[in-house]
C-alpha cells in the first residue's frame, strides 16, 4: 500500500467558540515516523487542534488532510488509523482493563484476540484481573488509555498529556515505547505535555502554540543549536510575546 | 456498524445499571402480581392485558436508564473513543440507540411476561390457545413494544442532547411525568390540543392495551404512529448529534 510521507496536513484551520477564537490559521504538516511536541500554555489551543484532527470538533474554517483523505466520509475512514488520548482517558469505569480493551477491539474490528493480552503486558496491567477501572489509580488509567490508543496499530498517535499521573518508571516505559513506535514502526506522534523536560527527550520536532497560532516550528537539532533546553527556549519565546 | 453493535451489546451485558434495572423490574412485577387481591385467580390472558395497561408505570425505569446508559458515554468520553476509531457520528448514535431500545424493550416486557406467566401457571390462559390467539397476543405485544420504543427514543434524544447523566435523568423523568399527565383527555384544554394528544405514542399504546379485540384500524394507527415517531426522533437525534460539540 502506498504510504504518503506527509500523514497529516492542516490548511488554514480556524476554530471559534462563540466570540473567542481558539485556533487561527493553523497550517502544519506532519511527516511519517516523527515525534512532534506540541508546546504551549493552558488555553493556547493544543487540545482544540487535537480534537479537530480526531473528529471530535469541527473547524469553523479550513480543512485537514489525513493520510491523503480530505472529504468528510474519507476522513472518517482515515481515522481508523488514528490512536488518541485527548484530555482525560476515555474508559468504561465499570469494566476491567481487559474488558475495556476488548470493547476497543470490537469497535475497531481487530480480529486478533490475543492482542488484548499482549497490550496489557506491554503497559504493565496484566495483573489487574477483574479489578474495575474506577478503582484504578490515575497512572494505571493512563497506561490503559495508552494501550487503548495502541490497539489498532495506529499510524498516527495524538497524545494530550499522556504521562499525567505516571510514576518515573512508567514515564521511562512510555518514552521507550513511543520512541520505538515512531522510529522503528513509522508511527507519527503528536504529543502535548506540560512536562517540557520529558518532551525534550522525546520529540524530533516542536510546534509552539500561543493564542491559537503556531508561533514557531523547529526541529530538535535546530533547538539545540539555539538554546540549552526546551524549557529555556519556550520561556524566551513567551517573553518575546510576538508571533513569528 | 457491526463492530459498534457488538461493542454496545458487550457493554450492555456487563452494565451494572442494566442488571439493577432488571432486578428492580422483577421485584416491582412480583409486588404488582401479589398486590392484586382478586377473589379468584385471574387467567394469564386477562393479567397480560392488565399488565400492558400498567406498562407506562415501568416507563419510569426506561427514562432513568436512558440517562444511566447514554449519559456516561459522554461524561466518560467513550462516545469520543468510537468517533476517533473511525466511525461516523450517525453510526455511533444508531448503534447506541438500537441497543438502548432493545434494553428498554427487555425492561418493559419483564412485567407483562412474568405476571401473565405466573397467572397462567395458577389459573391457565383463560381461553383455548389457538394460532389465532397466539397471533393476536403477539400483535398486541409487538405494537406495545414499538409504541414504547418511540417514547423511549424521546429519552434517548434528550440524553444525546444534554450529554450529561444527571441532567438527562432529571429531564427524562420530568418528560415522563408530563406524558403521564397528558395520558388522559383534559377537558380544560382546547379541543384541538386534546386531538393532538391522542396521537402521542403513550396514548395510542393505552388504546391498544384497552382494545378488546384490537381492530385493524387501531392496529394500523398504532403501527404508523409508532414508526413515524421513532423515525422522526432518530433523525432529530442524528441531526443534533452530528452538529454538537462533544464534551
Amino acid at each position: 500500500m502506498y504510504e504518503p510521507e506527509v500523514v497529516l496536513e492542516t490548511h488554514n484551520l480556524n476554530k471559534d467558540y462563540r466570540r473567542t477564537r481558539a485556533l487561527s490559521d493553523i497550517n502544519i504538516a506532519l511527516d511519517r515516523g516523527r515525534i512532534y511536541g506540541l508546546v504551549g500554555q493552558n488555553g493556547a489551543g493544543k487540545t482544540t487542534l487535537m480534537r479537530i484532527i480526531a473528529g471530535l470538533s469541527q473547524p469553523t474554517q479550513g480543512s485537514i488532510t489525513l493520510f491523503g483523505a480530505s472529504s468528510q466520509p474519507s476522513l472518517v475512514r482515515a481515522r481508523r488509523r488514528l490512536g488518541a488520548i485527548i484530555e482525560t482517558p476515555a474508559l468504561y469505569p465499570d469494566l476491567s482493563a481487559a474488558q475495556n480493551l476488548e470493547i476497543e477491539r470490537l469497535i475497531r474490528g481487530v480480529a486478533d484476540r490475543s492482542r488484548v493480552k499482549r497490550l496489557l503486558q506491554q503497559v504493565g496491567l496484566d495483573g489487574t484481573g477483574r479489578k474495575r477501572v474506577r478503582d484504578f489509580s490515575l497512572g494505571m488509567r493512563q497506561r490503559l488509555a495508552i494501550a487503548v490508543a495502541l490497539l489498532a496499530d495506529p499510524a498516527l498517535l495524538l497524545l494530550d498529556e499522556p504521562i499525567n499521573g505516571l510514576d518515573p518508571m512508567g514515564i521511562i516505559q512510555v518514552r521507550q515505547l513511543l520512541t520505538t513506535l515512531a522510529h522503528e514502526h513509522g508511527c507519527t506522534i503528536l504529543i502535548s505535555s506540560h512536562i517540557l523536560s520529558e518532551l525534550d527527550q522525546l520529540a524530533d520536532e516542536y510546534l509552539f502554540v500561543s493564542d491559537g497560532r503556531i508561533i514557531k516550528q523547529l526541529t530538535a537539532a535546530e533547538l539545540s543549536t539555539q538554546h540549552d533546553n526546551l524549557e529555556g527556549y519556550f520561556l524566551e519565546l513567551l517573553k518575546e510575546g510576538t508571533p513569528q | 456498524m457491526k463492530g459498534l453493535l457488538y461493542a454496545e451489546f458487550y457493554h450492555l451485558r456487563r452494565s451494572r445499571w442494566f442488571h439493577i434495572m432488571l432486578v428492580a423490574d422483577v421485584l416491582i412485577s412480583i409486588v404488582f402480581v401479589f398486590a392484586a387481591k382478586d377473589a379468584h385467580p385471574l387467567p394469564g390472558r386477562t393479567v397480560l392485558r392488565s399488565a400492558l395497561i400498567d406498562l407506562p408505570l415501568m416507563m419510569m425505569l426506561c427514562a432513568i436508564f436512558a440517562g444511566l446508559y447514554i449519559g456516561p458515554a459522554f461524561t466518560n468520553k467513550t462516545v469520543a473513543r468510537a468517533i476517533t476509531a473511525g466511525h461516523s457520528r450517525t453510526r455511533v448514535m444508531l448503534a447506541k440507540c438500537i441497543v438502548y431500545l432493545i434494553a428498554t424493550a427487555v425492561i418493559l416486557l419483564v412485567y407483562p411476561l412474568l405476571s401473565s406467566g405466573m397467572a397462567c401457571a395458577r389459573a391457565g390462559w383463560g381461553v383455548t390457545i389457538t394460532w389465532g390467539e397466539c397471533i393476536s397476543v403477539a400483535r398486541v405485544i409487538a405494537l406495545a413494544v414499538l409504541l414504547n420504543a418511540a417514547v423511549c427514543m424521546l429519552f434517548a434524544f434528550l440524553s444525546f442532547m444534554l450529554q450529561d447523566t444527571g441532567k438527562a435523568i432529571g429531564t427524562s423523568v420530568v418528560v415522563y411525568l408530563l406524558l403521564t399527565i397528558l395520558a388522559t383527555p383534559r377537558p380544560a384544554l382546547p379541543v384541538w390540543l386534546n386531538g393532538l394528544l391522542v396521537l402521542l405514542p403513550t396514548n395510542i399504546a393505552r388504546d391498544v392495551a384497552f382494545a378488546r379485540p384490537l381492530s385493524a384500524g387501531l392496529a394500523w394507527q398504532a403501527l404508523a404512529g409508532g414508526v413515524v415517531c421513532l423515525v422522526l426522533l432518530l433523525l432529530l437525534t442524528g441531526f443534533a448529534f452530528n452538529r454538537s460539540e462533544l464534551k
